[in-house]
């Protein structure tokens, strides 16, 4: 924990002076050689802390000694600027290191000490001498000699106090601090490593649990497996993980139960949703009853949410012994107003389905619409095929019209005020469309039938020998195509 | 290939050398006369029963001027309101333009406004705009007199007022036709570069137009 300085700080030395002017002197005489910029930031400070106090107290210099009024300067100061987050550096890398390390330690010498305990508890062999060998093959033992006081209790080992010697990582320690380990325990321990896990035990374990239950064992060093202290914790520890692991705690069960509920519904909903929304339009992709069957999940699913979360709201408040902890409380109550607003969120906006009659009705009307809509598409195809019979009819009076035609009075020269009129222009005949009383009517694009006259027009320049007329009508029938294309894309967009 | 023949007919008809293009456009309400107007300039013609147009008729017709010779490109758009929106596709990249009206009929001098108005904002900044009451044939008739000579007036000070153009004109009779056609080309800013030739004889679409209102800024950029 950071401790609070307070009081007369020299900014530099972190040194308590004790009053103001002690402090000043202090600094001028000091620190004068320090950093010119901070020197005289901290000069003004001082100066107008110093007017205030001036203000404030008098000029009384013990009055001014006392910490509680020297917090004034720090926090009236207006010189500080909020400080800027300086170099960062990530230790994350570091501390997964270490602790990668530790774990595979950890995990290196728990493993070894439970495969050589399954060994010990599976071994035939009961007859003293024979057993001690091979309890030696696992592991060496440490010499008595090298040993003269326990490790643990640092008692003097002599006749009384024997030398004894932990099965699992052959250090010595005195009867006194010898732990020990059941068959049954220990082959508990073991049985995760087998496969398959929870088999058969052995006959001797049974063995084992009558001995240790029913009738004292004769020699308990032979049928307990003594170990020291540090083995005893490292066995200790990897109990309570098997048990964390079978018996989780009634929240945490709860808890995957919502999840489990939750996740289902979500992977059914969107699929029910698409099923509503199109039933509800009126297509045929889906079947009512599967639709209607996937309603009554999915509210199944909501309802065992509700019911869920709210056992998880009230788990344990009722326990007057162990009532659960603030953190434990908040947490149970977090998961039920987020389960709320789910279910709101959720089963509230559920899309309803239709009824069988409705449906029949919504699917009849989308039937007809679809008649409708191939319908219009038909006739305009037809149109256009009748407007391209058109075109072609006209261009084929137009060509014998052509044909047939006397020529126009003879090019005039015509005097001007200022100019000269040089001879007749040209002209394209007018409109062929015209004659037939305009057969497009309204409902075609001016836009269209103007590209039409166009063509007709190049057709008519053409055959006049006029180039020029040709290029410039060219041109706009391009711009006129261009944007009729235009139209017709953003249209298509609208 | 285009500038070489137009140089050579106007070389054949004794002129200078110099050859502009222009692309005019006519506009105004139905049935004010603006067929009529383009071909009596056009061919001389003149029908009493003129068709309506449909979408925008094309011709051409060459002006000779001092020593410049003048083609004018003629777009004669229909009056019809259902063709309105094709209009500023002919006078989008237009150098000219002859706004018509009737004058024994106010409404399509107002609409004439209208027209001028939505040149000066859509069209291209130099247009020259000509505003022709056409019909001048019938103020003989003075059907409802006080009010031809109102719409006269009215007329005259508007075009002071934006700079456009002005003549009464009749296709029937001839009046003013030619002549308002050669006001257009005389107001009409001539230089080198509007010479004819310079007009694009390839491209297509947008970059045509493009090069066309460029070749019109060149023209009066000096």
């Amino acid at each position: 924990m950071a401790t609070v300085k307070e009081g007369f700080l020299c900014p530099i030395c972190v040194q308590d002076l004790g009053s103001f002017h002690k402090l000043q002197n202090h600094f001028e005489t000091k620190h004068t050689a320090e950093d010119k910029a901070i020197f005289d930031q901290v000069k003004g400070l001082f100066s107008k802390a110093k007017v205030r106090w001036l203000k404030k107290d008098g000029v009384n210099e013990n009055d001014i000694g006392s910490s509680s009024s020297s917090n004034h300067i720090l926090h009236d100061a207006p010189v500080w600027d909020p400080q800027e987050i300086g170099q960062m550096h990530n230790h994350m890398e570091k501390f997964k290191k270490i602790r990668d390390d530790r774990i595979d330690r950890f995990v290196i010498e728990s493993n070894k000490v439970l495969i050589r305990l399954d060994k010990l508890a599976h071994c035939d062999e009961f007859e003293a001498t024979k057993r001690k060998e091979f309890e030696q093959t696992l592991v060496p033992w440490v010499r008595d000699n090298d040993v003269p006081y326990c490790p643990t209790c640092g008692d003097r080992f002599n006749v009384t106090r024997r030398r004894h010697h932990c099965r699992l990582c052959g250090s010595i320690m005195c009867t006194k601090c010898s732990l020990f380990i059941s068959f049954q325990f220990a082959d508990e321990l073991v049985q995760t490593l087998r496969k398959p896990p929870a088999g058969r035990r052995r006959t001797q374990s049974d063995l084992n649990i009558s001995q240790s239950s029913t009738s004292k064992p004769q020699d308990t060093s032979e049928l307990y497996i003594r170990c020291c202290h540090d083995c005893y914790i490292v066995l200790m520890k990897r109990k309570e993980r098997l048990d964390q692991k079978e018996n989780q705690p009634l929240l945490v069960l709860l808890y995957e139960k919502l999840r489990s509920a939750t996740d289902a519904a979500n992977e059914l909903s969107p699929l029910y949703e698409k099923m509503a929304e199109s039933l509800n339009r009126g297509e045929e992709s889906y079947h009512l009853d599967k639709a209607n069957d996937y309603r009554f999940k999915l509210i199944k699913l909501y309802e065992t949410i509700d019911v869920v979360s709210k056992k998880i709201s009230v788990l344990d408040t009722e326990d007057q012994d162990h009532p659960p902890s603030a953190t434990l409380l908040r947490m149970q109550n977090a998961i039920r107003s987020a389960s709320h607003a789910y279910l709101q969120n959720n089963m509230l906006t559920l899309q309803s389905l239709p009824s069988l009659p409705k449906l029949e009705m919504l699917q009849k009307n989308r039937r007809q619409e679809e008649e409708r809509r191939m319908r219009r598409q038909r006739e305009e195809l037809e149109r256009e095929r009748m407007e391209e019979e058109r075109r072609r009819e006209v261009e084929r009076l137009r060509s014998e019209a052509e044909n047939s035609r006397v020529s126009q009075a003879p090019p005039a020269l015509q005097k001007s005020r200022s100019g000269v009129i040089l001879k007749e222009g040209w002209g394209a005949e007018s409109n062929p469309f015209q004659p037939q009383g305009n057969p497009f009517e309204s409902e075609s694009d001016p836009l269209l039938e103007q590209i039409a006259y166009v063509r007709q027009m190049i057709v008519q320049a053409k055959q006049a020998n006029r180039t020029e007329e040709v290029q410039s009508l060219n041109r706009n029938l391009s711009e006129l195509e261009s944007e009729f294309q235009r139209q017709r894309s953003v249209r298509a967009f609208a | 290939m285009a500038s070489r023949s137009s140089v050579a007919r106007a070389n054949n008809t004794n002129t200078q050398g110099k050859i502009c293009q222009f692309k005019l456009v006519l506009l105004g309400e139905s049935a004010v006369g603006k067929s009529s107007l383009v071909l009596r300039f056009v061919k001389g013609q003149f029908h009493e029963y003129q068709e309506s147009t449909i979408g925008a008729a094309f011709l051409t017709q060459t002006v000779c001027l001092q020593d410049i010779t003048v083609k004018f490109e003629i777009w004669d758009t229909a009056g019809q309101e259902r063709y309105h929106s094709l209009a500023p596709m002919y006078y989008r990249g237009a150098q000219a333009a002859i706004v018509v009206y009737d004058i024994t009929n106010q409404d399509t001098f107002t609409r004439a406004k209208t027209w001028v108005k939505e040149l000066q904002r859509q069209a291209s900044p130099n247009i020259v705009i000509a505003l022709a009451g056409n019909k001048a044939d019938l103020s003989n008739k003075r059907m409802v007199e006080h009010d031809v000579i109102a719409i006269l007036q009215e007329a005259a000070a508007y075009s002071e007022e934006n700079g456009l153009l002005f003549m009464e004109t009749s296709a029937k009779t001839a009046m003013n036709v030619n002549d308002i056609f050669l006001a257009i080309a005389e107001k009409l800013p001539k230089n080198e570069a509007g010479v004819s030739g310079n007009r694009p004889t390839a491209g297509v679409g947008l970059a045509a137009t493009e090069n066309r209102e460029s070749s019109g800024k060149s023209c009066c950029g000096s």
